[in-house]
Parts: structure tokens; sequence; C-alpha cells
């Protein structure tokens, strides 16, 4: 069961790649690029594009924009880092202590 | 108490839920309508646009609510029922705080979810017993488990979760017990365990080609006999809140860390482990790979830090050990 995310997995045409992890931290990452003939089933194919005429069957197929403040380990991967106040925002408190308001920024990721 | 029940989307029958024949088409109907005590039987794979949501009935410690999966024909032997996200659904299934109490799930599949396989909201979480169960290739973690109740409340034994785009099984609060579960393929941790309150457990456990630690995140925490190999940074981190107490024995902890980046065993915070009979090999974060700032080395003699993994086949998940692994079995004095 090969776990190829973040990667570029190589494939032969007309492999069958069943069961794999090729999760790519950016929305729509080629894999595959020039191979035919692929067969794709049960794979996390999260921010995948795969070749046109690959079949995917019983796989995870959606492209999300992944937030570095809630994956700060995957910046090491080439997850490029967010600014403060990023599109990932998705709710914002302001507390005061002191008299000094602080911003308090939830993060989520998103469904592109 | 009324039932069973039964679920088979591909029936087209009555849809009243009283047999295969008039099964309900979906499992939301039946959990809406299983009360303490009953039992939903369901099979085949129900194919979701939203999460099914256990938003509204609990069991009891003495009568828990059953969510069985079933074969073809509708008799239980380990075939689980599927709940395809397809690439749509959110989560495959969702608790609701307080909600989905003294439930157990048997045999069932959670797959292709755009968030987790399987989401607990932040609130109690008694007696949710899990067998069988699997999460996988979901857009998050396999398993999201917010519980804020005592430990030893949420257990999961035979349980999977593979090649999801998080950890493998997340519970930041508490502690969750995990016997004979496996973490695989996952883009984050194998097992992300509770920082600071409550035991986390895992017996019997494998965590494997993970992108993060095989165990990470963990505060108390009782880890035995154990497979914790290829992962991509720590073989087990403690990072609980000072002080904690954590054991580690008769592990095997193997080809963690590449680069210099992990470590066999590896203690952030200051904290009192008590390792043994544990099996280190090709650990990268340091010289020999084993174990980082372990202030208390009792019993270090008993573990081996060289010699033969000995896996059947690792690559492949057969981690039974061959007759030239190294401490392929300890016996331990008690006196």
């Amino acid at each position: 069961m090969p776990n190829a995310r973040f990667t570029q997995p190589e494939f032969t045409n007309g492999q069958t790649v069943d069961g794999w992890n090729l999760t790519q931290l950016q929305p729509h990452t080629a894999i595959g690029e020039g191979v035919s003939g692929l067969i794709f089933r049960n794979c996390n194919l999260l921010n995948c594009d795969v070749p046109a005429d690959a079949v995917v069957e019983s796989c995870l197929h959606v492209h999300k924009s992944f937030c570095s403040h809630l994956h700060p380990d995957w910046v090491a991967h080439g997850l490029p880092e967010c600014v403060e106040n990023c599109e990932h925002v998705a709710d914002t408190d302001e507390i005061t202590i002191d008299g000094e308001t602080v911003t308090i920024n939830t993060y989520a990721d998103e469904v592109v | 108490m009324a039932g069973p029940y039964y679920v088979d989307p591909a029936a087209s029958g009555a849809a009243d839920g009283s047999s295969w024949t008039d099964a309900w088409t979906t499992l939301q109907t039946a959990v809406d309508t299983a009360a303490a005590g009953e039992i939903i039987y369901c099979r085949g794979t129900q194919v979701l646009a939203a999460a099914i949501d256990i938003d509204q009935n609990n069991g009891t410690s003495a009568a828990p609510i059953k969510v069985i999966g079933c074969n073809a024909s509708g008799d239980v032997d380990g075939t689980r029922f599927t709940l395809n996200g397809n690439s749509a659904a959110a989560n495959c299934l969702s608790i609701a705080a307080s909600k989905g109490e003294y439930w157990w799930f048997v045999n069932i599949d959670c797959t292709s979810a755009t968030g987790a396989g399987i989401a607990f909201a932040t609130g109690a979480g008694h007696g949710r017993i899990w067998i069988n169960c699997i999460a996988q290739s979901c857009g998050s973690y396999g398993w999201e488990m917010y519980t804020t109740t005592s430990n030893g409340t949420v257990v999961l034994v035979g349980c999977q979760s593979l090649n999801n785009s998080g950890d493998g099984f997340y519970s930041p609060y508490y502690g969750v017990i995990y016997f004979a579960c496996k973490s695989v393929g996952n883009s984050g941790h194998g097992f992300d365990g509770a920082r600071v309150a409550n035991w986390t457990i895992a017996l019997n456990c494998v965590s494997h080609g993970n992108t993060g630690d095989g165990i990470a995140g963990v505060g108390k925490a009782l880890v035995c006999n154990c497979v914790i190999d290829e992962n991509g940074s720590d073989g087990i981190e403690y990072s609980g809140a000072s002080p904690y107490i954590a054991v580690a024995l008769a592990n095997r902890i193997t080809g963690n860390g590449t680069g210099g980046t992990g470590y066999g065993i590896n203690e952030k915070n200051t904290g009192l482990v008590f390792y043994g009979w544990n099996f280190f090999l090709n650990n990268d974060g340091v010289t020999n790979g084993d174990c980082h700032a372990i202030p208390y080395h009792a019993d270090t003699d008993t573990n081996e830090t060289s010699g033969t993994e000995g896996y059947t086949d690792g690559d492949n998940d057969d981690f039974n050990l061959t007759s030239a692994a190294t401490l392929r079995s300890v016996a331990i004095e008690i006196d």
C-alpha cells in the first residue's frame, strides 16, 4: 500500500494503482503526465489532476486549499506559508486583555 | 424495545426497516429511529451526499445501540457496510455533542469523504465502541475524536485508518484505547493523541508509512507491543504537558524519520518515560537512532538497538516476525 503523498509518483502505461495515498499539497497538481491507460482504484486523489484517459474508481477526487496554519509540518514538504489573515480564515474573535485587543483567527481548509 | 432494524441501499420493498426485504435504504433513518438496546443491521454500500448524522439518540451503558455491517446474505461475518462519501460528503459519519453516547459500530467502512471519515463533535462521548471499522481515502483525518469524557470510554478494536489526507487517528482532548488497530499511509501522524488529560493506550497496533510521527503528541501514554515503522518523523513523540508519565514496552520502532528528522522515541517535554524490551533500528534522529532526551533510563539494557527487523513483508503491511527477527519474543519477569 504505497504512500506517495506530496511527491510525484512514477507510473507505467496501463498500471492499476490500487489503494495509494496520492494527496498533493496544492489543488490541480498533475500526476502521471505522459502515462496512458492508468486505472486508479480506492485511492486518495486529493488535489490530483490525472491524465485524461485515466479511469478513476472509488477514489476521493476533490481539490482542497490547505492552510499552513493548520498544517505547519507540511511547509517543509512544500506547502506555501500563509499570511496571518489568509484566505482560510473561517472565524475571527476579538478579546481584550488589560485594555489591549487581540484578534484570534480560526482557520479551515477549503474545498475548491 | 423494537427492532432489530435493517438497512440495505439496494432494497426495493416497503422501506420500513423491518426486514432485509423491506429494509430502509439509508442509515440515517435507522440511526434517527433506534433507541437504547436496539440493533441496526446494514449491508451493501450507501453513497452519500452528506454525512450520516447521529444527533438524536443515546444508548445506555447496559443497553447500547449497535450498528452492525453484514454480508450480502445478511450474516455477520466481518464484511463491512460501506458509507461512500463519493467526494461530496464532508464526513461519512458524524456524531453530535452529547449524542451518540453508548453506541457500538461494528464492520463499517467510511471512505472518500472530503473531510474526516468519522467525526465526533466536541462533547462527551461515553461508551463509543468501534470494532473492525475502517476510515480510508478521506480528505482530512480518518478518525477525528473530540471526546471530552474520561479515559477509557472510546475504544477501537481491530480498526484501520488508511490513506487519509490528515492524521489516521486524532483524539486531542482525552485518551482513546486502541487495540489491534492499524494506521497506514496517512498524510499526518498515525495516531495523534491527547496531550493533556487522560491516557492514550495503544496495544498490538501498527503505525506504518505515515507522513508525520507514528504515535504523536501524547502525554500519558501506554504503548505496548506495537510496530511503528517507516513513518516520516518520530516513532513515538511525547509532548504532553509536563509532568507526565508514559510507558513504552516491547515495541518495534524501526525506520522512522528521514534525513535526521525523527527519533525512535522523542520526549519533547519533561516527563517520566519508562521503556524497555523495545527494538529500535534505523531511526534517523541520533547516532543509533533510538531515543532522545529521556531522563529516566531504567531497564534500557533490555532494549535492543541492533539486529534484524525480521518483518515478513513490511512494505505490504505484513509485520509478522520471521525467525530471524531480533528480540522476537521477550520474557518479562514480574516479581
